[in-house]
């Protein structure tokens, strides 16, 4: 098992978002997160990457090393693909460069500064974080945003391949997923609809 | 650690906004102010030590929001937290890289001005020590300041009033050490409690930040 979370309440700015979510991701198993826009997706993924708390219930995460990739790409426009990709290596001490540049077909802009790349391209050497980290665990926010179909379907061969290596995928997205074995947890039933508990000014006016 | 510290510094360097800066930004104070207050040279040497340290204080100031502002914007901080390395280290490499590229740069500088005060070489010996030991407390404490302020849209004008405050020590025992040396007098207490200061400031900064990057994040 990779990760598994129960009954877990999760908050965002002191507002309970989600209640009551239950997940369970084995390795090999990808599962996508189903909802409109702002169901809580990002919420819940941020929580079971540990970045935001939750009030109730637990995350079980015996693979301690998560990478997560939200909105943005994590690159800084002023250094070249190659420095960014080498910063991260060494947060994550990998040797991953070389093929995560051969991967995802880097090796013609490795080293253009990142200011001067489009947002697909941008979100491409965003992605190469992901085989960077080693992590067996990938949690991801939209990472087809801004993708062409080549590179849609380039990903999606990545992260097969990743499942394969006993990987764990979660993933949340408005694209259709085309994997086998596909896992979808529909975020409307975790909703919290009313929310005026905590409020303190709920029913004065 | 290191791929922090030596990015912060290839970017501070490369975006022009921290060493240029805060170097140029320095260089004007310690020229314009005799330019100021005019050519009498027993009333500039009283004075030369303060506006000394208070140019050092002040060009660190300058860039002291961009220390986690940035990498909040793009995610970096966010991807940094839940990364395999203590958010201590990163705060204590981030620290680092801004005083390499501004308490350092102005230390090597300073005793170069303090030729056009007309000081002696002890002096310049000891306005060099006490900024390359006092210095290093000016980012530590900013680190810790700029980790409050993250996330705020006008962050850039809180931060200063922030911790103003706490620059008052640093500034007052860095340029006693400058004004004793000047003046030929005993610097032993001033310079120990400059470098006191800065020792308390490096070890205990890094885990205040870290904690304060933590509650803003969440």
């Amino acid at each position: 098992m990779l990760l598994s979370a129960e009954n877990l309440t999760c908050v965002r700015n002191n507002r309970e978002i989600l209640s009551d979510i239950s997940i369970k991701l084995n390795s090999n198993q990808i599962i996508s997160l189903y909802g409109p826009n702002g169901s809580g997706k990002t919420t819940l993924l941020k929580t079971l990457a540990n970045i935001l708390p939750y009030t109730k219930g637990a995350v079980l995460n015996p693979e301690r090393e998560i990478c997560f990739l939200g909105h943005s790409n994590c690159l800084k426009a002023d250094l070249t693909v190659f420095e960014n990709l080498l910063f991260w290596n060494g947060i994550y001490q990998g040797n991953q460069i070389e093929i995560a540049v051969s991967l995802l077909e880097l090796k013609e802009i490795v080293d253009i500064p990142i200011i001067q790349l489009s947002a697909g391209q941008k979100r491409k050497v965003g992605l190469a974080r992901l085989l960077i980290s080693k992590s067996k665990l990938w949690l991801l926010d939209e990472p087809y945003a801004s993708l062409d179909q080549h590179n849609f379907e380039l990903f999606n061969k990545i992260m097969k391949t990743h499942l394969l290596e006993n990987g764990g995928i979660i993933i949340a997205t408005h694209s259709p997923i085309e994997f086998e074995n596909v896992e979808v947890l529909n975020m409307s039933n975790f909703k919290v609809l009313n929310n005026y508990e905590n409020d303190p000014f709920a029913g004065s006016f | 650690m290191i791929s922090i510290l030596k990015r912060d510094v290839l970017l501070s360097i490369r975006s022009g906004t921290g060493f240029g800066l805060s170097l140029s930004f320095f260089l004007l104070i310690i020229i314009f102010i005799p330019l100021a207050i005019g050519p009498e040279n027993t009333k500039i040497q009283s004075i030369a030590p303060g506006v000394l340290w208070l140019g050092a204080l002040l060009s660190c100031l300058l860039s002291l929001d961009r220390i986690f502002q940035l990498d909040f914007e793009d995610g970096s901080l966010e991807a940094l937290l839940i990364a395999p390395i203590p958010l201590e280290g990163i705060v204590f490499a981030k620290a680092l890289a801004h005083w390499l590229t501004t308490g350092l740069a102005i230390t090597i500088i300073a005793p170069f001005i303090g030729f056009l005060y007309n000081f002696n070489q002890y002096t310049l010996f000891w306005i060099f020590i006490s900024l390359l030991v006092g210095t290093p407390s000016l980012s530590f404490i900013g680190a810790f300041g700029a980790s409050l302020t993250i996330g705020l849209k006008r962050g850039g004008l809180l931060l200063p009033v922030l911790i103003m405050p706490f620059f008052i020590p640093t500034l007052i025992f860095g340029s006693q050490t400058v004004l004793q040396a000047a003046s030929g007098m005993q610097i032993t207490t001033s310079f120990l409690f400059t470098a006191g200061i800065s020792a308390f400031v490096i070890t205990l900064m890094p885990f205040a930040a870290a904690t304060a990057i933590k509650m803003t994040l969440k």
